[in-house]
């Protein structure tokens, strides 16, 4: 068994793969999970004869590296055994290997493609920022989410480019963002919402969220499917739900 | 900015609650890059930021200017003639809430509409102020809708459209009979005027375009429209095709049906009873038909003045056209395989992309999940499919309908 050593992040994945794939090693002679060392450590043997590293600047490669490193996104470990098997069935069984939509390794893909894609809409919609003065007298933008997957780095410039006239944080259990104006600085998670701070306008929003409700179409569930209740929490309005319901 | 928060959030319980008739909380297909210095920035796909009980999208700020209104239309909650709180918010406190509920990522911008005051043109004046402040005093880039006010001048109707990334004039009813009774002043033709004024300069802005390169934007997102469904004897076979032709005529991006409600002091010319929300599901069902799918206003409505509640549209026509079934999947068209029941546009697509490469088993459609519970009866694969022995049979329409408790539900 391979115990590969690379630091969890998409970069290193890669380099790692690239080696273990030019020496032909199988998916299974390999184990990703590096919180359980294994007795037989082994290096990595020479590359094989047969194989061509031209590969790598191929269209069917490309097509997989940017599929991978979105992927790569998710919150599982067990990513890197399935990306690291879609690599190797590429090169060894089906360049096409993407197209076959059928296929479980492609069905994994793209089904945690679309997790993805839900999560980082999820984070778009909900994050919200309260107001914090700052020392200068300026306010600054501050927030706390939890979010499926680890997306922070990626969600950031979305944020960035709706309000970016302000200095915001967007805080997580994973990382950190801070908006000074001109960059964004990533720093270390934290473990539950920093900031003792309340907002004015929060208590406008409850004001327009229950106005807007229209108790003549009820239909919890319909809300349930979009607004599930983890993400409540950090919703001020989700404290008048059950309130609204009973009306 | 000297805004008293308390005086805002009164007539904004009054002035969202009167807005929420509207059903259109849509906040897609804009496209402006936040300015320098400004806030908010749209790009395509809207965001729903929360969800209120009812199960609808919270996208934008949706609230009238003002509730009070010269007109009387009867199933309108703001009527002149009801009894009921009134309230005007000055333009600066609706440039306020946009701006500051925006900046906390609540809204992807403002849909302003009003009761109409004085007259049509002062109204859309009233409107078109609030959004030109914000566009160029304040420099938001976030949404905006904007309701054009039926009646108002050609000139201010495409200045709206400057400012706004939607526009939308209401039609309200199907035809004019219907609005002579519950409309009286509104007419289909005015209507339509407002939707041919804003076509035509889209027209003419796509025109310019093309020859300079820094023609301000019209209505990037384009127009949209409602009709009140079921106030009165109206029929879903008049309303889409009333829809199908504004969709042809204005190049409307959506229609929106809304389900009338009986509201207090409601009139004797109305129905007593609420419409079923079913049926306004089945009309948003149709409409897509309509507009993804390749079916026409009189295929749907063939034998029929309405829907039926009991099977969505799709079904229904499957149900009345068997001998367009069984379809290849292998071989049949894209325009065929949208008409299987149960096959969305991105499970043909899907179809399509697969069979490219390979032909397709069951099994692969079940990997794929594919949603097969309809489809199931009406599909040939390369293998053998069993469940397509129904298609010929008898009782074939009872594996649609629903067990007599369901249909209440929705």
């Amino acid at each position: 068994m391979y115990c590969p050593k690379f630091d969890q992040t998409f970069k290193s994945w890669l380099e790692v793969s690239k080696d273990y794939l030019a020496a032909g090693i199988k998916p299974e002679e390999i184990n990703w999970n590096t919180d359980i060392p294994s007795l037989f450590e082994l290096e990595v043997p020479p590359k094989r004869s047969e194989f061509k590293p031209l590969f790598f600047s191929s269209e069917f490669f490309l097509r997989f590296e940017k599929e991978a490193r979105y992927v790569s996104m998710i919150r599982d470990h067990s990513k890197w055994g399935v990306l690291y098997r879609i690599l190797y069935r590429l090169y060894f069984e089906n360049k096409n290997l993407l197209k076959k939509v059928s296929d479980p390794d492609i069905v994994w893909l793209y089904r945690q493609r679309k997790s993805l894609g839900r999560d980082i809409h999820k984070m778009h919609a909900f994050v919200r920022f309260r107001e914090m003065q700052c020392a200068e007298g300026e306010s600054m933008y501050v927030s706390w989410f939890e979010p499926e997957h680890i997306i922070l780095k990626h969600t950031a410039d979305f944020f960035v480019r709706r309000f970016g006239d302000k200095r915001w944080i967007i805080t997580t259990p994973d990382a950190s963002a801070y908006w000074d104006l001109k960059k964004v600085h990533f720093s270390d998670g934290v473990e539950r919402d920093p900031f003792e701070t309340s907002d004015a306008w929060d208590d406008i929003w409850k004001t327009y969220y229950s106005s807007i409700y229209n108790k003549s179409r009820k239909n919890s569930k319909a809300m349930m499917n979009e607004m599930p209740k983890k993400f409540w929490k950090n919703l001020p309005e989700a404290d008048l739900i059950s309130e609204l319901l009973k009306s | 900015m000297a805004i008293s928060l308390n005086g805002i959030k009164n007539k904004l319980s009054i002035l969202a609650d009167a807005a929420k008739y509207d059903a259109s909380c849509s906040s897609s297909g804009g496209s402006r890059k936040r300015a320098e210095g400004g806030l908010g920035n749209s790009e395509g796909m809207g965001i729903c930021h929360s969800y209120t009980p009812d199960g609808r999208c919270v996208s934008l700020l949706k609230i009238l200017l003002t509730n009070f209104c010269i007109y009387d239309c009867k199933f309108c909650v703001n009527r002149s003639s009801n009894d009921i709180k009134r309230a005007r918010f000055k333009p600066e406190e609706v440039v306020a809430l946009t701006m500051e509920l925006y900046r906390r990522n609540y809204i992807e911008g403002l849909f302003l509409s009003s009761g109409v005051i004085q007259n049509s043109d002062y109204t859309m004046e009233q409107l078109i102020k609030v959004a030109k402040d914000l566009r160029e005093v304040h420099k938001f880039n976030g949404y905006i809708h904007l309701k054009i006010v039926v009646g108002a001048s050609r000139e201010l109707i495409q200045k709206a459209g400057l400012w706004a990334d939607r526009v939308s004039a209401n039609i309200e009813m199907s035809s004019q009979e219907e609005l002579d009774i519950l409309a009286p002043g509104k007419t289909i033709s005015q209507a339509q005027n407002a939707m041919s004024d804003v076509a035509e300069k889209t027209l003419e802005y796509k025109e310019d375009k093309k020859k300079f390169k820094s023609t301000p934007k019209f209505a990037p997102a384009g127009q949209s429209t409602q009709m009140v469904v079921g106030a009165i004897e109206n029929s879903d076979k008049s309303i889409l095709t009333r829809a199908e032709n504004l969709y042809d005529s204005f190049s409307l991006r959506r229609v929106f049906y809304s389900a009338y409600t009986p509201i207090e002091n409601s009139y004797g010319d109305l129905l007593a009873t609420k419409t079923p929300l079913l049926r306004e599901h089945r009309l948003y069902q149709a409409d897509w038909l309509l507009r993804f799918y390749g079916f026409k206003a009189d295929e749907l409505t063939k034998d029929t003045q309405n829907l039926s509640l009991e099977v969505d549209p799709k079904v229904s026509w499957a149900l009345d056209n068997r001998s367009f079934f069984p379809l290849d999947i292998n071989r049949a068209s894209r325009e065929q395989l949208l008409r299987v029941p149960g096959l969305g546009v991105r499970s043909v697509d899907k179809i399509i992309k697969l069979r490219r490469i390979q032909r397709l088993w069951m099994q692969d459609l079940i990997r794929m999940k594919i949603p097969l519970n309809k489809a199931k009866y009406f599909i040939t694969v390369h293998d053998t499919n069993p469940d397509l022995s129904f298609l010929d049979t008898q009782n074939f329409d009872k594996l649609f309908k629903p067990k007599e408790e369901q249909l209440v539900l929705i």
